[in-house]
Parts: C-alpha cells; structure tokens; sequence
C-alpha cells in the first residue's frame, strides 16, 4: 500500500458534468473512497463527448465532486459520433468505406465497442500515472464496458487488482431477461476473462449477481452487492414536508428519466379514471426530468409515450437539475415510481423516493427487483396489475394516506429510508477494497 | 399590434425559408430519410433529396411525395463499365434468350425457356458475388463525380444544410463541404431542429413522384 493513503484509479466514462443516470454511482464512489483517505483519480469521458456530441449535462454536479479526487479526461476518437462532414479526414471523407473498414478491424482486434479508444487512451494514462506513484487499485464502472476491457489490461501491464462495477448488465437484456449478444459475439468472451482476473465483480442488486454467478461459476466468490442509494448531500429529506397542502389538489409525481420501457400509459390512463372518479378532486400528474437520455431521442420518445399532446391534469415539468431536486420532491404529495420493471433493475430513484418520507404509488410490472426494497416502506401502493383502474385505486389509496399525513408512519418511512443512503450502501465495498489493498501490500 | 399574429407570421416566413438537401445513395437509408420527411414537411420544411437510383434499387422503397426527388440514377447506369457489365453479362442475353424462347417452338423454344431462369439465377448470384464487391468500394467516388457536375439542379444558394444519409454518399458531402464553407453538411437528420415550427400542411402522405426528376 502507498504509504498512509491508498491509490485509487477510478474508471468511469460517465462522470459529471454529465447527467446520465449512472453518474451518481460513480460521484458518490469517488468521494466517498476520498472521504474515507483514498487518493482518487477519476479518468472520465472527454468534454467533447458530453458537450457536443450527446449534449446530455448537468454542471452543477461538478460542484458536488470532492475537492481532493483528481478528474482526468482521456482523450478518444470519435469516429463513430463524427456528423459534421467538415471534420472528416481526407481519407474518410474520400474512401468512406475503406475508413469504416479499418476503423471495424480495429474494434474487432481490441475491444468489440466504440470507447476502445478511450479506454486505450485510459490505460496510457493509468500506466504514466502508475509510473509516477503508483496505484494500489483500479475500479472500472460499466457501462460502456470498454472501462473494465481498460482495467483488465492495466492489470495485465501493472499487476494492479481491479474490480468491476455493474451499473447495468453487459450481456444481459434486463428488461427481455434474453441475451444481448449472439452466441460467440466476442463480448462473451471478453466478460468470461475479465471475470477470470478481475478481484471482484459488484452489481447493483442480488438478482443480477446470481444471474452472472451462474454464468461465470469460477468467479462467483468474488461477487458482491453495492446497493445504489440517495445523496444525502444533494438532497436534505429533512427538509421536505410531508404533509400536502390542505389548500391545494393533490400533486401525483414522477421525478425521474422517462424511457420506452416505462409503462407510462397505464400512469396517464390511471390518472384519468382517477379524475374521473373524483376521489381526489384536482389531482395532478407532474412529470419532471428528462425525456430519454439523449437530447436527439426527445422527440420520437415525447410521441411514443403520448406526451405530444395535451391531457388534462397532466404537465410534463421539464428537466430539474439534481441540486434542485429537492424543490421537485416539496411540491409533490404522491410519487409515482414508475419503472420499465424486471427482476435486475432495482433504479436508484428507488431510494431518494423513499428518502422523502412521502407515499409511493408503483407503476410496473410485478416482479421488479425495487420491490424488494419497497415491501418494508410502510407507504408503499402497489396495484393488482398494471391495469388503468388498479392503478387509479392505489393512487386513490396513496391519496388518501398523503392526506391522512400521520407524523408518525412518515418518521417510520424516513427512518427506513435512512438505512439506504449512498455511504451506508458504499461502506462494506470500501472496507473490504482496503483489505484486498492491505493483503496485496503483505 | 397584434403580438399572435405577427409571431405566426414569423414562424411561417421561417419555415418558408427552411430547406434541406438530403443525399441518399443507398436505398438502406430511404425509411429514416421518409420517417423525417413525414415528421418536417408538415411543418413547411422543404426537402430535396437527391438519389442514385442506379443498380440495386429495382426494389427499393419510394421516396415520400411531399419531398422534391431528383435522380442521377440514369447517369450512374451510364457510367462505361456499370453499363458494359449490365449489357453484356444481363441486358443482351436477357433479350436473346427472350426471344429465343418466344419465337422457337417446341423443345427448342423450352429449352431457350430454361436457359433464360438459368441466367436469371446466374445473373443475381454474379451481381452479389463478382459486381458489388468490385463496384461498391468505387461507387462512393464514381457517384460524386456524377453529382459534382450536377451541383447547380439542388439549389444549395437557397439550402440551410446538407444531410449525407450514407457512407456511399460521403464523399460528395465531403467535396460539398469544401467547396461551400458557409453550407452546413451532416450526417445527422435532426428532427429537433425544426420542432418549433407549427403544423401547417397535411400529415397524410401523397402518392410518391416516380419516376423522379433525371438530372
């Protein structure tokens, strides 16, 4: 181990300032190992991509990021998100089909994704930085997947351990429970052999670790859970009442990315009988954040999910910056925790829902691994089915139980709640990464 | 003054003024270019698409009606060895054997018959195997010849952009980029661009206009 603080280079394409979903995780691992003594260097996607090419940022998340972890942003090549014809090359803009076939073979030679060449790019500025003082572990998180190709061959080159994080499932659909690769894609391969090297292998919920556990039984002891979680430091829950507003109609939430997988119209045709049937007269359904996660899917997304066109009581609220979330949480009473619902996807939305104490009515199919989490929440509303009148009685229900507003089954939500936050979900991943440190070091 | 009425004034002499150039020179690409065109004409976008509707595009999808479609599919057909590989190994034995099974009778004019589903079948398997892999990686250069003589037919003094659909059509879009500095020329059709104007004209489709406008 390098001296009294442990080395730590943290892979993790999607950093602030970018606004994916998967920033969260990897924000809150990188302060929280700073926090707890690591030297973190984060190496991150470069401005470019998040800037002009995805065009999907939220700046105040920098703010958030621990004055000690060091952000690096390796370059890479952008070939394949090139559209201005202005910046192609003499050689791709006159033999485009040769340029196309050099750049596959160069995929097909290293890594079967676009981010090889940042993630080669990652491994020439861990290897400078290993040289100057060198690291005593490389975390990875996924996806793009190319960041554990990019531990793996640090390890190969430095003897560094690395481990891989799961935010979402490589080889896995988690919505189709069916394979995302054909038999004998080279991905098979490559997850096959950085499970055989890798230190430990996190994911997010128990279901997917069973489900990698079984594909890749030599690497199932070194398997673990790190539960997402809620931000205590981006969101005060303290500070967001409970009880609704006696002179206002309920406020029905959901705050979150809407997505194709989301079953939105069972939500929109819930709200409507529930309008209907004038158990919570007025009620609103306001919908904050954003629409898919890329800028260019808004619109085709905005009319496949029916919000194209004007519905009563329903007011799609735009996009809230996550350092103003809190303000979205006060102004609602109900939250809707609507999710595309598989067994592998637990969403870390999960978690600041149940943070604010408030009641959750769910909106997905049975069987969602958040579920699991929601069961002991004791204002949790869960319809029969996904059918519009089950899913207007629970809203009814939650209505009711907002009004109700009991201090006390609020501070027993909140009090649940607090067992999930980010810091309680990193601590034994953070412990156990300081022995694997500790035993190398010996 | 009437704030309303002089803003949709505004947006209508804006969406008169929007046109684009889509290139497409390979029919793979025709059901993005028509689910754009769908989503931008009602909106007065004006779009042209230029198309190489050369080999391979007998069974191509049609370019929707509302976008002004013009073709250097003749002039590619043209080109010296496109059009002496399409004589001479499927046009004129075609014909022949046609004939042949027309005019001769009985066993003969069978056997001219059988003859010709047997060129039929070795023609196509000739154009997968021994025609595209020697043409496809030429096509790119030998149609932006073809189009760079036609430049004046799109108009681009009065286009905001130029949309390339597909990698045959890049270098073209390459040369257009060059040689106009102020034309923006991309890859990407972005629907977004033009979600703030209103829908004025007909979401319903015309009949599509084949044969498109030779140039």
């Amino acid at each position: 181990m390098s001296a009294e603080r442990p080395r730590l280079l943290y892979l993790a394409y999607y950093f602030p300032p970018s606004r994916a979903s998967g920033v969260f995780r990897a924000r809150a691992t990188a302060n929280h190992f700073a926090e707890q003594g690591w030297d973190v260097t984060v190496l991150r996607a470069p401005d470019r991509f998040f800037y002009d090419i995805i065009r999907s940022v939220d700046e105040a998340l920098v703010e958030t990021i621990d004055p000690r972890v060091t952000v690096l942003q390796p370059e890479m090549d952008f070939f394949a998100w090139e559209n201005d014809l202005r910046d192609y090359s003499f050689w791709r803009g006159n033999f485009p089909v040769l340029a196309q076939k050099r750049y596959q073979r160069r995929l097909d030679r290293t890594f079967p994704e676009h981010y090889v060449t940042w993630a080669e790019n990652a491994v020439k500025t861990g290897r400078r930085l290993h040289r100057e003082q060198p690291f005593d572990l490389v975390v990875a998180t996924g996806n793009p997947f190319a960041s554990f190709w990019a531990a793996w061959e640090l390890e190969r080159r430095t003897k560094v351990p690395f481990v891989i994080d799961y935010r979402d499932s490589w080889t896995l659909d988690q919505f189709g429970n069916t394979d995302k690769f054909p038999p004998g894609h080279a991905a098979w391969r490559w997850e096959a052999e950085i499970h055989r090297t890798a230190s430990a292998a996190v994911h997010v919920n128990d279901a997917l670790r069973a489900w990698h556990a079984a594909k890749y039984p030599f690497a199932a002891d070194r398997m673990q859970v790190v539960l997402n979680g809620w931000d205590p430091d981006i969101m005060d829950a303290e500070a967001i009442a409970s009880a609704p507003d006696e002179a206002r109609p309920l406020s029905f939430a959901f705050i979150g990315t809407l997505t194709h997988v989301q079953p939105i119209e069972s939500l929109l045709e819930g709200h409507r009988l529930l309008a209907e049937s004038g158990a919570h007269p007025g009620a609103g359904l306001d919908l904050y954040g954003h629409i898919g996660f890329f800028s260019s899917q808004e619109m085709k997304l905005r009319a496949e999910l029916g919000l194209d066109r004007e519905r009563p009581g329903v007011a799609y609220r735009g996009p809230v910056p996550k350092s103003e979330i809190g303000t979205a949480y006060a102004a609602s009473d109900v939250l809707v925790f609507l999710n595309g619902g598989s067994k592998y996807v637990t969403t870390g939305k999960v978690f600041e829902y149940m943070a604010t104490g408030k009641p959750i009515v769910s909106v997905h199919e049975k069987g969602c691994a958040a579920e699991e989490l929601l069961r002991d929440y004791p204002l949790w509303f869960e319809p029969a089915s996904l059918d519009p009148a089950d899913v207007a009685a629970a809203m009814a229900d939650a209505g009711d139980a907002a009004r109700k507003a009991d201090p006390d089954t609020a501070a027993r939500a909140r009090a649940y709640a607090r067992s999930f936050t980010r810091e309680a979900a990193l601590a034994p991943f953070e412990q156990w990464a300081r022995e694997l440190v500790a035993r190398k070091a010996r | 003054m009437d704030t309303k009425r002089s803003a949709a004034g505004t947006a209508e002499r804006e969406a008169a003024a929007r046109r684009e150039v889509a290139v497409v020179f390979k029919k793979g690409a025709l059901p993005r270019l028509n689910e754009y065109v769908a989503e931008v004409a009602p909106r007065g976008v004006e779009v042209t698409v230029l198309v190489a509707n050369g080999p391979g595009w007998r069974k191509a999808e049609k370019v929707d009606g509302r976008a002004q479609v013009l073709s250097i599919g003749r002039r590619e057909n043209r080109q010296p060895g496109v059009w002496l590989y399409l004589m001479a190994v499927e046009r004129a034995p075609r014909a022949v054997l046609k004939r042949l099974e027309q005019r001769l009778p009985g066993k003969a004019g069978r056997a001219a018959g059988r003859a010709r589903r047997i060129h039929r079948k070795a023609t196509g398997k000739l154009r997968t195997w021994v025609f595209w892999p020697v043409y496809r990686p030429l096509r790119p250069q030998a149609l932006r010849r073809i189009a760079g003589r036609r430049v004046e037919a799109l108009g681009l003094a009065r286009a905001d952009r130029v949309v390339i659909l597909d990698e045959g059509a890049v270098p073209f879009g390459w040369m257009l980029a060059n040689r106009f500095p102020g034309l923006e020329v991309t890859r990407t059709l972005d629907k977004k661009r033009h979600e703030d104007l209103p829908v004025t004209g007909p979401t319903e489709a015309p009949e599509a206009r084949d044969p498109y406008i030779r140039i």
